[in-house]
């Protein structure tokens, strides 16, 4: 089936990585469409649009790049007047406006729930299953984007491998681009964006780590989670944005927007992340990482970090790997609580480090494997195309 | 209307134009995830069987058809037999009508049988049942915080999850809505 047009519904929750995969979503479906495919994305909020996208404006409704954002009043306000796209996208579950879905039940051909992204195995058994809605025309399937062929896989767009092979071409550009004035030559170079934590046993590892170390910290929490921790430990503040302890050079970054994050990590040597779309990204530049998960209630977060620990190892298990159990039990022990705290955690980065040029090699050859077989907005075209 | 979650085996629904019973239903959570509801249903009009899954807070459209009281009586090879407490008419139903009810019968249970146009099509479990584990590796005592969970064979044969600290032969009750364990019981 052609699309001749494609409406995504999201709902922010907070923070960026549900905005983040629908914007990238939007563009690549763009990229790959172009003007035969006419794509809306309609959102309950533009707070963080706003922030990952320079060109967006506070305004209910907006043309940027060829692609249309408008909020959920703008729709609701105007549902009368509109026609459903062909296909449309729920990402999230979330609840599509119910005087638009009655029109879309008579004139749209397919709605996609797209759900976030999980490693357990069940996710492989409702993947693409149909959702019956008893409607004269329109089909719902869910689609479960996940770590193995038989899922959804994740956001591999093209724009973001572009990037990577630019920055990578040009990285000494890219390097004085977002470090000017440090003497970054010879240091190991980290980001580190996450929720609230204790860094101490990082900072303690760097110290210990033999290398001269610099960390980019990104977003509010990060930074906050640093100062809390410069409290504690003795700290040379050089400016207000770069710190020195011993052989670690911190320097907080600006809001960067998503084009400027993925030239950021494809620069450095190692990242951390946090969340969904960061965390693939984080994959895709074949780094090592270490994943901050969106905690849940009832440590049910655990389950996901475990069903991503499982799929990574069966595919890197064929190689003897001796590092991968302290690396993988490191990811558990980063995310082994309740709340995101300051409280001091169990983890230990010692052999992160100790390890890093073998975990290189394997986040490379995980990336490889992401992006040949797990690539979501492949799958998902195809699956609209031959339907 | 109810949520998605709140329909079990034998629940009756529409969906379009067209009447369907729940025959099996399978709660499925993740994380962020929206908990989903995954059914297998027949449809009550052309007998159809088919798979299909649904947000758990998804509106449903409940419709109430006919039930009667009715009690397990045996299995013929062809028919499970049931027989009508008030009338002791006999009622029969296939395997495929049963689903999830087939995890929990035995003879002399009470349930309730669900007709449509007169046709008896589906059984509805009562939401709790109590039943005894014939099978479970040995617990640890000490823990009692009911998180940590492993398989138990009831006497049907069917396995369900329970906590660390229930032992053999013990009777436990079930939430027949998602087949999870609820508490341990004296009997």
């Amino acid at each position: 089936m052609l699309i001749g047009s494609l409406d995504i519904f999201c709902e922010i929750i907070d923070n960026y990585g549900d905005i983040g995969v629908v914007y990238r979503l939007a563009k690549e479906m763009k990229k790959i469409h172009g003007d035969e495919v006419k794509i809306r994305v309609v959102l309950n909020r533009l707070d963080e649009f706003l922030k990952i996208n320079k060109k967006a404006k506070n305004i209910e409704c907006q043309e940027i790049d060829d692609i249309i954002y408008m909020t959920e009043d703008f729709l609701a306000k105007n549902v009368c007047t509109f026609s459903p796209a062909n296909v449309i996208i729920e990402a999230f579950g979330c609840n599509v406006l119910g005087e638009y879905l009655e029109k879309a039940k008579e004139q749209s051909s397919i709605l996609i729930n797209l759900e976030y992204l999980s490693g357990e195995e069940w996710i492989e058994d409702v993947h693409l299953m149909e959702s019956q809605m008893g409607a004269p025309k329109l089909k719902k399937y869910f689609f479960m984007p996940g770590f193995t062929e038989k899922t959804g896989g994740v956001i591999v767009d093209s724009l973001f491998l572009e990037r990577k092979n630019k920055v990578l071409s040009n990285k000494e550009i890219y390097l004085e681009k977002y470090l000017k004035g440090l003497d970054y030559k010879d240091m190991l170079l980290g980001t580190v964006f996450s929720y609230e934590k204790n860094f101490f046993p990082l900072v303690d590892a760097l110290i210990n780590n033999g290398k001269q170390n610099c960390l980019l910290i990104l977003g509010e929490k990060s930074q906050i989670s640093f100062l809390e921790l410069f409290k504690k430990i003795d700290v040379v503040k050089l400016d207000d944005e770069t710190y020195n302890i011993k052989n670690i050079t911190i320097k907080f970054m600006p809001f960067l927007e998503q084009e400027e994050y993925e030239e950021l990590i494809n620069i450095v040597d190692y990242n951390f992340v946090r969340g969904e779309d960061s965390f693939i990204r984080a994959l895709l530049t074949g780094k090592p990482f270490v994943w901050h998960i969106y905690l849940q209630e009832e440590l049910a977060h655990m389950d996901k970090i475990e069903g991503f620990i499982d799929r990574f190892k069966e595919v890197l298990k064929k190689e003897d790997i001796d590092f991968l159990e302290e690396y993988t039990k490191l990811l558990k022990d980063y995310n082994f609580r309740e709340s995101n705290s300051f409280e001091i955690g169990s983890e230990n980065f010692n052999d992160f480090f100790k390890n890093f040029e073998e975990i290189k090699k394997f986040s490379e050859k995980y990336s490889e494997f992401i992006i040949s077989k797990c690539n979501l907005i492949d799958k998902l075209n195809r699956f609209i195309l031959k339907y | 209307m109810k949520n998605a979650q709140e329909l079990r085996a034998g629940s009756t629904v529409r969906i379009g134009n067209e009447p369907y019973v729940i025959l099996k239903a399978e709660y499925n959570k993740s994380g962020r995830n929206s908990a989903m509801m995954k059914y297998k249903m027949k449809n009550l009009l052309n007998g159809n069987i088919s798979d299909s899954i649904y947000k758990a807070d998804d509106k449903m459209d409940d419709i109430r058809l006919d039930k009667v009281k009715a009690v397990y009586s045996y299995n013929d090879g062809d028919f499970y037999v049931f027989s009508n407490p008030e009338t002791w008419d006999q009622i029969e139903l296939k395997d495929e009508d049963l689903g999830d009810a087939l995890n929990y019968l035995e003879e002399g249970m009470e349930l309730e049988v669900v007709y449509y146009e007169s046709t008896p099509v589906a059984v509805e479990l009562p939401t709790f049942v109590e039943r005894q584990i014939t099978y479970t590796e040995p617990g640890l005592r000490g823990d009692t915080s009911g998180k940590v969970m492993k398989s138990a064979k009831i006497n049907t044969g069917f396995e369900i999850q329970v906590p660390l600290f229930v032992e053999q032969d013990e009777w436990i009750k079930i939430d027949t809505r998602s087949n999870e364990y609820v508490e341990r019981i004296k009997r």
